[in-house]
Parts: C-alpha cells; structure tokens; sequence
C-alpha cells in the first residue's frame, strides 16, 4: 500500500530530515539476553510431567515485553535486563493447574501470557525477581468448549485471540461482539485480566458486561461460581476480583461468554463538525438520548488531518476531482475552517431497518451542532486508521519520531477542557524539554457513557537532539496524567495500570482500596507465584523477612 | 475649595457627551483648541527620546502621525484559541444560565423561601447593573481624544517592549489577567490605552461600582470594557456567585484579558497595599478546576512623573472625604488640562504562569468528585492565592520606574537635625541651592540604583538637567529663584473639614504629605535596607550581634507588615540580601557576625533610618494613645481619629515634626500592624459589632522597642502629655 501524502504530513509536523535514519538494531543473540536463572528441581519437575516448554532465547524474548514503548526502544536500539527463564504451553485447564501447582511448590514465579499487546509494561520481568521466571503462554488454549445456541453463551479458552473468535463464531452465525484495537493478536484472558474495552460496546457492551462466569486457576486452586445464570446476588461479585487483575492472581483459563446473532448489516459513515467542542456537544447529545450507534468516535482536528495525509493513492482524477469539490463545498459553501474542522466516525448494526433509523436519527442530532454527514468511506477510514497506527508507530521509530497512546474516561462537562489541557501539558512539556518542534499531540472521544466518555490520546515527536528520547516520553506521559487526574479524569480507561500507573493508584483508589487488594493478593497467593508486580508491589509476608 | 479633582474623569465626560450626543459643543472647542496648539510640552521633548532602553514611546512618536489614522488603524490583536466569539450581552446571559447561579437561586429559595422568579429577577438585574460592553467604537474614540488630550499634558508614555512579545503570543494560548499597581483614576484608561497602541488585546476591567452612577460616564465606560463591582456585598450569596461567574466565564472564553487591581482600590499613599483576593481567587477557579490548563498574571507597574490626584490624595488622607464622583465635577476639573505632568511609564512583568507557579503546592485532582458548580478552594489553593498576590505586588513595586521628583521630594522631607529645623521648613523659608540638592539627589539615586530602584534617568545630561526639568514639571510644589535657590510653595486657600485640624496645621501637612507621596514611590526599594538602619542607628552600644539584628528586624518587619509588602517566607532570605548589599556599600562594617556601630552610622544609615522614622513615630503615638485611655473596647475609628487629635497637639507644641503622621492610612495600618503582633486584639461585641481591645503589656513593650530606635519625646515629657491629651479628647468623649 502506498501513502503518498504521508511524507508531506511527516515533514509539515515534526520537521524530520528523511536522511536521517535509525535502523534497528541486528537481531539478539543468546549472548545479547541474560542468562536463565534455573531452579533444578522444578525443571525436573517439569520435564517429567511432560508439559510443553522451551528454555529457547528466543522464545524467551518474545514473552519478555508487551508493546509499550520503551520495550520496542529496547528491542530496536537498547537491551533486556530480565526476561522470562522458561516458557511453556500448558494446553488446558488441567495443565495450567499441575504448572501452578509446581510453581508453588518450588517457588518460581508465572507471568501468564496471551496476545502480548499490553501497553502498560504489564509483561515485563521485575528486575529484581531474583526467582526462576516462568513465562505461561495461554495461545495453545484456544479452542472453544461449547456453544449454547439457546442461551446464546459459549465457552472458550482464555488463549483464543479476537480474530480467531470472530471467525469461529461467524461460522455459526454468530458473534461475540468484541472488539479492542489490538483484537487481531489480543486474547479473551487478556481481556478479562485487563477489563478491555471493545469498539462497539454500545451494542455488546464490554469485558465485564460480556463474561458469565470465568474460571481462575489460583494457587489455592480454581476459583468459578456454580452456574450460568446471568446475575447473582451472593456477597461482592468476585468476578471484579479477577476482572483488571492484570495476571497478579492466578491464569484465567476458560470463559463463558454471551454471544449474539450476526448483525444482518454493517455500515461506516461519518459526519464532519466545524469545531471540536460541536463535536463533543453532538457525542454528549447522542449519549443523553442513548442512540449511540455501535461505535461512535470523535477525532480532533489534528488527527483528521492526519488521517487525510493516510489517504491512499488515487489514481483516479475523478475521485480527486470530488475530494476537491467536497472540500471547497465545506469549506467555502459551509464556512468550515480547514483548521478547526473534525470529525466523527460511525458503525452501524443490525438489521437494515434498524440501521436505517439509527442513521436518521444520528444524522438529525449532528445537525443541531452543525454537523454535516460525509460519507461512508471517510468513516472505514477512521476505524482502518486504529488498526494501521501500531504499524505507522514503527515506521517512525525508524525516522526518529516516538508515538505513543495514552487514555482515559471523564465525566461529560469536562471532556473538551481535557482534551485542550492535556494537549497543551504535552507540548508545554516538550517545550520545556528544549524540543525545537511542537509535538504531535491529538485525541479523540471514543466511548460513551451516560455519565462521560473515554478520550484516547496520540502522540508524537521527533527525539534528533534528546540524549534519552525514552526518559523524556516517559516524565512527558506522567505530567500528562497528571494533567488528567487534576482534570477530573481517571487513571485508565481500558489500558489499565500494570507498571507505569502503579504510582498513580493509591491516589485513585485510597489507601484503604489498595489494602483490600493486597489482602485478596494474600489470600489467593501468599507466595507471590503470580510476581509480575502490576497494580501495586505486593507486600512481602512476614514470614519471608 | 479642594482644587485636584481627577481630570481623567473629564476626558470620560466629554467623551460621554460626544457617545450620547448631547451637547457637543464642548468636545468641539476641546478638540479645536487641541488641534491649533501643537502642545505646550514639545519645549523638553530632549528628555523624552523614542527609545530608551527597552520602554518605547507611544504617544508622541508613532509610525502613523495622524491621530485620525491611527485610532482607526486596522487593529488585530491576538485572540484565545479555544474563545468561542460572542457579543458582551451574552456574557450576561451565559452567566444567568450557568449551573452556579441557577443552583445558588434553588439554594436561596429553600433557605429563606423567597420565590424562585424573584431571585432570578434580582441575579437579571445584578447581572444587568455589572456588565461590561466592550466595543471596539468606544475605544477608538478614546485612543483619539485621549491622543490630543494628553499630548498637551504627557510628554511621553512610555511601555517596555521586551516581554510584549511574549504576551502576544500568550494571549493566543491562554487566558490572561492584568494586574496593573493602581495609584491613580487615570490606570484604567491608560491600560485599555497602552493596549491598543501595542496590539495588545483590549481588558475587560472591574472597576468600583462608584463610577457607575455618573451621567454618561457610566455607559461610556462600559463600552470601553469596564464591568462594575460593588464595593460592599460581604454576605449576599446571589451577588457573589454571579461576580465570581461572571469574572469566571471571561476567563474561561478569554474573550479578552481581565484586568484588575489586587490592592482594590487605589493607593492614595502612592505604596502598595495588602492584596484583596476576592477578584483573584475567583479568576483563577477556572484553573483550580482544570477548565483551562493555564492563566498567565501579568503584573504591570504604572508610574506618573507627577499624579492628577497629588493634593487630593493629601486630603483625602487627612481625611477629608474624597468628592463624589459626579458629572460634574468633572467639568470643575477641566483646568487641569494645562500644565506639564512628565512621562508616564507603563512596565510589563514577565508574565507569571499560575500552572508552574501553584504546580508543587496544589493538587487539583481534589475537585474531581463534586460537580464543577460547587466552588470550594482547597486550603492549599487559598494559601496559593495569597502568596501568588504578595509576588505580583512585589513584581509591580519592582517593575515601577521611579522619577528623579521621588528622590526630591525624599531629600526635602528629610530632616536635617533631630528636634531642628528640617529641609522642608527651610527650603520654605531660605530655600536650598540648586547645587546642594543635585549633590543630594545623585548621592540618593546611587543608592537607589545600588539596592534595585529602577529610575528615569535620561542619559547624557547632568544631575542638575536632570533635576531643573523635574523641578519645572512639579512647579505647584516648588519654586526656584533667580538665585537658583528652591522654594516649597505655601499651600493657601486651605479650607479644613477636619474639626481635629486647624487651617495652618491642615495646610502644613498638606505639603508634606504631598511630598511625601512621592518619597513613598521609592520606599519599597529601601525598604529592608531602612529597617536595618533603624536598629542600627538606634543602637546605644558599640557593636550589635546578627542575632539582635534579626531580631530587631523580625520585629520591625511584624509590626510594618501592613505599611509595606513583604514575603513572610523570605525574612531569612531578606535579611541576609540587605546586609550583603549594606556591607559591599560600605553602609555597615561588620566584624565576626557583629556589626559595629560607630563606622555603620553614616550618611546612608542615617538617611534611610530618618526615611522610616515618621512610620514608627506614629505607630510610637498610637501606642501612647491607647495606653493613656483606658478603655474597654476600641472602634478602629476611634483609635486613629483620637491618635490623629493627640498627633496634632504634640505637632504643635514641638514636641513632632513630621506631618505626615496624620495620614489616617498610616493610622489604619498601624492599628492593623498591631493586630498582627498580638498587641491590640480582634473581638466581637456583645452586640456582634466587631471592637477591638488594647492590651497594654504588649503595647508598651511595643512602643519602648520603637522609642529605642527612633526619638521621641522624653518620659519629662509625660506630664505634658496628659494635659495635652486633655484638650482635644475632652471635647469627642
């Protein structure tokens, strides 16, 4: 695919000189990577049961990083200081259980592993685990148990990746329903361990609205409820326990699901807003008459912009004669301001009378604040845009540019004071910085709540000159949660905290929050088998000191 | 008959006739006269360059000539990026619809039971009576008439160039509050002025809801951005929502800058007053609550060569009640369109980013869970606040450009022996040489220059250029004889309203108070540096310890924390910059952490410690004030009226010679400086009237520290005291 306008974009907003390059480095070789730290008895152990394993280096780097930006830094220009000794490939509930059980049994610590798409530092080894680090690739656990036609609910295997779910259910008519930007690679354990939110949520609503019941392999052993049934009232639920757990707790190893028929018809579309805030004013509108259709996002004039320089290459001079008229239509006609404009992107679902009506009565709200329907293909774009970026995030690493996304939910009077002032935070920090370009910085609203929304911020700069880019991105994203947390906006929305929020939870949750959260870690895992150290440093039992 | 009413208010009249169209015949010989004289004040023009420095001249030097032109010059000044444009009424009705004002009236209505339409009809016309209407019509009129206005009065104004820049850019990121000293009714103007011929965009402005009720002048400065406060509305919950949402949503929208004055009125002492933080703290809630990621204060310090106001400020702190604004008046007032009153310098701060500024002292996040209509400061923010407007005060004293006339009018109100005849008394009688006065006035502007004064100080000419052409513009004040000898002017034509005043005393401390005004220009720089001289030259024995020294100095700065603004934080830090800066002038010799006493009494020490004296003498009377009558509570009124009373009798037996004492602000001050050091107490009444109570233990403690440093009259004294006591006071009580 060719992206000729991509090059102009790059040059306008960071000013990088496409000379100047910096290639990855060679791969790492088993001399690049620490060496495995080996508990003998527990290999033994192991090996004698038969499960599935490698102590390969490769196979070992692979499960030492999500994609967070400093991993990929330190898998293109820098090194590892700790990766997993061992991974294996348990390949049911039953091999998970024996795994955990040997884990506990000779101290050595499990990170489990899905899709490895967490930007949170979630899978990186604490560097001071002195333990054998187990790495528990679910990806052979991928199968689907059941499928209740009837109750609409399926059952699968934690290690089953978005797509694959997709896919499976779709030949059976069916779907799940949920899909995060990283759902071609993520997985259903993933998910739950991170409360993952979906793109059409509206409709399926999210993680925590989609799982029955989850099955928890802990080191006490398997934690489940007794039945199917769709809501219970037996003390505090302990899904939530295990929801957002981020791998602290035990491995989650199967799901039920609710499933839902296949949507009769998918449409895109898009409507364009003379300025942000008429955006957000439509969103909040459409929120308060709860008629969101599937997904509906907004983003920012930069981001619009940017997603413009995406188009791909047209060789048709008709359809760039249109894109001419549209924009002169917009703009002269409409009185758009080329440079305050943004835009919303839509999917509609269901039956076609359905979607007929919803787009109406989209379309008839966008109005009110000015926006103008446009068209089916500048919304496919938008969503195809989502799915691009991790890979555009590479392309610049290798012209000097970082990128990174950052996210949170908000109450609804404060969405657009959020986007302008955390904006503003991340280029007055590069600034302060010593940055000769202003940054790329963009957000758009992505989720609607009755209550809020969740906003989702890119952004980007060109490190020529920053002794330590990585250093610099990391104190530029902190002031920036900052900048959300004193904006009224919470810690994450979907991401969730895994090492780089951790010094912001006692601030979110209260002191007495984390200590309810230490005493289930105790309880479900007093040796701290499950040592990715996410959330919080778990407390240390005394007995150990 | 009280001659200086402020003739800014007559440039708003005549323009208030021009807007309403009545009567232009006026406005037409104003202007006609303006345009055939081409001005009176071109003749010193040599003093008055284009360019000094980094200060620009903006009203006689200006790339376009015509005053036509220029006020109807194509004028883009920077505007807010995320201002969503709206005409100046709608300011009012987004300020009616607002959250706040809608739950404060649901609020209201359950509290007392009063309708829901009623409150909403009052927050109308609340509403109604504040708001500003900014026009862009409005301001072009002014830029013209007040170009020919005060080219006949000014010649020059001057506005530092080096941070406008910046500002510029600013204002189109973020929202801006200017905070301009207020020494004068002609700020104001001056500001909306200064923005408009520097592209700046134009303020909106609180003013003091007094101007309102004048005819005309009202509307027509509305239309030049003011938006009127009331002085008093202390517990009206209604009026203080809307002020406050009012100024909020500006600041919020950034339809333009706010512009306010932190010391809430003007300071007719001509020094800074304790910040007010009403109009602060509610501009910068918008911040607080993360609705804008930053607000820059813009501190400015304005300085007049010579003020409009100088003999009323001298009255009025007589106390003599300052005139109504009125219509008027202003047309009384029309005289003061002749005469030369200097430069007028403008100087703009680096602006202050209230984001770096409150970054490590505040957490915002604690608003995150009450609705964004609920206001409440957290203990921090408040604390913030106030630091935050002692540093713009501090900003604007530091970036004020002082006139040679300050160092004139500090020189001639010293006294030359104690007990003795003083400068003042002689330069009326024998007046002084021109010589001596330059050689004095050098000496003091090297002081000055040494301990951070910034001075208008025009290079290339003699101290003695310099000094005549000061000389010229405050020829009211002084004369100067063929003989090249100065001479204070009598003050004739005194008509005292102040029953504890007569004429000859009235007319005495008029012209030292006068004088006095402007020595008070200079004071902040000195104002650390006097302190010390004051312990120093007070001291009996041969040599002070730095730790008495601090003590002393702690003390000094506790008792005259309301008459000057000082840093609590930064004593330490104070302390230790003026001793280092009196040590490299030689001012004091120091000897293994003592300082010795002898060498350290010379010119500087003495000059400066006799600059402060007339502080602490007043503080000293009012301490025997209260100590003689025992009473059990205090109206503050009382106190600084009985003190003024006994100031005049111990003035005219000789016993004091400074005049300025009978300023009542100087008064107020002390009675609140002693408040500060626990020797006069707060309380309530039984009524519920607040009163105040004299705790003599402390307050004698208090007056033998000052009467250790300063002279004052013997305890042989004391018997004359009572009797003099007896006959002013025996007439009030």
């Amino acid at each position: 695919m060719v992206l000729p306008l991509l090059k102009d974009w790059m040059l306008n907003n960071f000013n990088v000189n496409l000379d100047y390059v910096r290639p990855a480095q060679p791969e790492f070789s088993a001399a690049d990577l620490p060496s495995p730290v080996i508990n003998k008895p527990f290999l033994e152990d192991l090996q004698t049961s038969g499960l599935e394993h490698s102590l390969d280096c490769h196979d070992r780097l692979f499960r030492a990083h999500g994609h967070t930006l400093n991993e990929i830094w330190a898998l293109r220009e820098g090194s590892f200081n700790r990766i997993p000794d061992l991974v294996a490939w348990p390949t049911s509930q039953v091999e998970v259980m024996q795994m955990v059980q040997l884990a506990n049994k000779h101290n050595v610590v499990i990170i489990p592993f899905g899709g490895g798409t967490s930007v949170t530092q979630a899978l990186e080894c604490p560097s001071t685990e002195t333990r054998m680090i187990i790495s528990l690739d679910t990806s052979q656990m991928h199968k689907i148990l059941w499928l209740d036609e009837e109750n609409l609910t399926a059952c699968l295997e934690s290690g089953v990746t978005g797509k694959e779910i997709e896919q499976r259910l779709a030949s059976r008519g069916f779907c799940l329903g949920h899909e995060p930007d990283s759902y071609e690679f993520s997985t259903l354990g993933g998910w739950v361990a991170t409360r993952a939110s979906g793109m059409k949520k509206n409709i399926y609503g999210n993680i925590e609205d989609l799982v029955v019941l989850v099955r928890t392999v802990t080191t006490r052993g398997l934690l489940e409820k007794s039945c199917n049934a769709p809501r219970t009232s037996s003390g505090p639920d302990l899904h939530h326990a295990i929801l957002g757990s981020e791998g602290t707790l035990g491995v989650v190893t199967e799901v039920v699901v609710k499933i839902r028929p296949l949507p009769e018809c998918q449409k895109y579309g898009s409507v364009v807003f003379p300025c942000f805030q008429d955006g957000v004013s439509c969103l909040r509108e459409v929120a308060r008459q709860r008629c969101a259709p599937a997904s509906i996002r907004l983003v920012d004039n930069e981001q619009f912009v940017f997603g413009q320089a995406l188009k791909p290459e047209n060789n048709s001079l008709v359809q760039s004669f249109l894109d001419g008229i549209k924009k002169a239509y917009l703009t002269r006609w409409k009185g758009f301001d080329i440079n305050k404009m943004c835009v919303a992107t839509l999917v509609f679902e269901g039956t076609l009378k359905e979607v007929e009506a919803q787009e109406k009565r989209v379309y008839e709200t966008a109005g009110k604040f000015g926006g103008l329907p446009a068209g089916e293909e500048n919304g496919e774009r938008g969503y195809f845009l989502t799915y691009l970026i991790a890979y555009i995030r590479d392309m610049g690493l290798q012209y000097g540019i970082i990128a990174e996304s950052f996210e949170t939910s908000i109450p609804w009077d404060r969405v657009t004071d959020l986007c302008h002032n955390v904006k503003d935070r991340l280029r007055r920090e590069c600034k302060a910085m010593g940055m000769q370009h202003e940054p790329f910085a963009s957000c758009r609203v992505t989720q609607l709540y009755d209550a809020g929304a969740c906003v989702y911020f890119y952004f980007a700069f060109c490190i020529r000159g920053l002794s330590d880019p990585v250093k610099a991105y990391e104190e530029i994203e902190s002031a920036a949660r900052d900048e959300i947390l004193a904006c009224g906006g919470s810690i994450s929305h979907h991401h969730g905290i895994g090492k780089i929020r951790k010094k912001w939870l006692k601030q979110s949750i209260s002191g007495v929050g984390v200590d309810v959260l230490q005493s289930i870690k105790r309880t479900l895992d007093p040796q701290n088998i499950f040592g990715n150290g996410n959330l919080f440093d778990a407390a240390v039992p005394i007995s150990k000191l | 008959m009280i001659r200086a009413i402020p003739s800014s208010k007559f440039f708003l009249h005549v323009c208030a006739k021009q807007s309403a169209g009545w009567v232009l015949g006026d406005f037409c010989r104003l202007v006609a006269l303006q345009l055939c004289s081409s001005g009176s004040i071109r003749r010193a023009m040599s003093f008055s360059p284009k360019r000094k420095g980094t200060y620009e001249e903006i009203l006689h030097h200006r790339s376009q000539q015509s005053d036509v032109g220029w006020s109807l010059r194509s004028y883009t000044p920077p505007q807010y990026r995320y201002c969503s444009p709206r005409r100046p009424i709608d300011v009012g009705t987004a300020v009616l619809a607002s959250p706040i004002i809608r739950h404060t009236v649901l609020q209201l209505s359950e509290e007392d039971g009063s309708s829901v339409e009623r409150l909403e009809q009052e927050a109308e016309a609340i509403v109604k009576e504040m708001g500003h209407d900014l026009g862009m019509g409005a301001i072009r009129l002014f830029a013209f008439v007040l170009s020919k206005a005060w080219r006949r009065i000014y010649k020059a104004i001057y506005v530092n160039s080096e941070h406008l820049t910046k500002l510029q850019g600013l204002c189109k990121d973020y929202p801006v509050l200017l905070l301009p000293s207020h020494r004068s009714y002609m700020d104001f103007l001056l500001m909306s002025y200064v923005c408009f011929a520097v592209n700046l965009p134009v303020p909106v402005i609180t003013a003091g809801a007094d101007f309102m009720s004048m005819k005309g002048v009202g509307s027509l400065l509305r239309k030049s951005g003011a938006f009127f406060i009331r002085r008093q509305f202390g517990s009206d919950k209604l009026y203080w929502a809307i002020f406050t949402e009012y100024v909020q949503s500006l600041v919020r929208n950034g339809d333009a800058p706010v512009e306010f004055f932190l010391e809430g009125t003007r300071s007719r002492a001509q020094k800074s007053m304790g910040p007010k933080l009403g109009c602060l703290s509610a501009a910068l809630e918008p911040y607080f609550k993360g609705e804008v990621a930053d607000i820059y204060v813009v501190p400015i310090g304005i300085s007049y060569d010579r003020l409009l106001e100088e003999t009323l400020y001298a009255y009025e702190l007589l106390g003599v009640p300052k005139p109504k604004e009125s219509t008027s008046g202003l047309l009384k007032a029309r005289h003061v369109l002749s005469g030369d009153y200097g430069n007028i310098h403008v100087s703009f701060n680096a602006p202050i980013s209230v984001h770096e500024y409150f970054r490590a002292g505040v957490d915002r996040s604690v608003h995150a869970t009450l609705p964004r209509y609920m206001s409440s400061h957290s203990v921090e923010e408040v604390a913030c606040t106030q630091s935050l407007a002692v540093d713009v005060l501090l900003q604007q004293q530091k970036a004020i450009v002082l006139s040679p006339w300050s160092l004139v009018a500090a020189i001639l109100l010293q006294h030359s022996q104690p007990g003795g005849m003083g400068v003042a008394e002689r330069s009326q009688l024998e007046g002084v040489g021109v010589a001596e006065l330059a050689e004095e006035v050098h000496w003091l502007k090297l002081q000055l220059e040494n301990f951070g004064g910034r001075i208008n100080w025009p290079g290339g000419y003699t101290t003695e250029a310099i000094l005549m052409d000061t000389l010229t513009v405050h020829s009211d004040l002084v004369s100067v004889s063929n003989e090249n000898r100065v001479y204070l002017k009598h003050v004739d034509d005194v008509k005292s309203k102040n029953a504890a005043l007569d004429p000859v005393t009235m007319a005495t401390a008029v012209r030292h108070l006068t004088l006095a005004l402007y020595r008070n220009q200079l004071l902040h720089v000195f104002q650390n540096l006097g302190l010390v001289a004051l312990v120093v030259t007070g001291s009996q024995e041969n040599e002070i310890s730095l730790e008495d020294l601090y003590k002393k100095f702690m003390f000094l700065r506790n008792l005259l924390c309301k008459d000057f603004i000082f840093r609590p934080c930064d004593v330490e830090k104070d302390f230790n910059g003026v001793l280092l800066g009196m040590k490299h002038t030689n001012a004091i010799v120091q000897e293994n952490n003592h300082i010795l006493v002898a060498p350290s009494v010379n010119k500087c020490t003495v000059f400066m410690s006799r600059m402060f004296e007339p502080f602490l003498v007043a503080y000293w009377v009012l301490c025997q004030f209260l100590l003689t009558h025992n009473r059990a509570s205090w109206k503050i009124r009382d106190i600084i009226e009985g003190t003024q009373g006994l100031e005049a009798a111990m003035l005219n037996h000789g016993m004091l010679h400074h005049y300025e004492i009978l300023s009542l602000e100087l008064l107020s001050n002390a009675v609140n400086g002693l408040i500060h050091c626990g020797a006069i107490c707060r309380e309530k009444a039984a009524n519920g009237n607040p009163s105040l109570l004299a705790k003599p233990f402390e307050l004698s403690k208090v007056a033998t520290e000052i009467a250790s440093m300063v002279t004052v009259p013997t305890c042989d004294d004391a018997a004359a005291y009572v009797k003099i006591l007896a006959v002013p006071l025996s007439a009030k009580l």
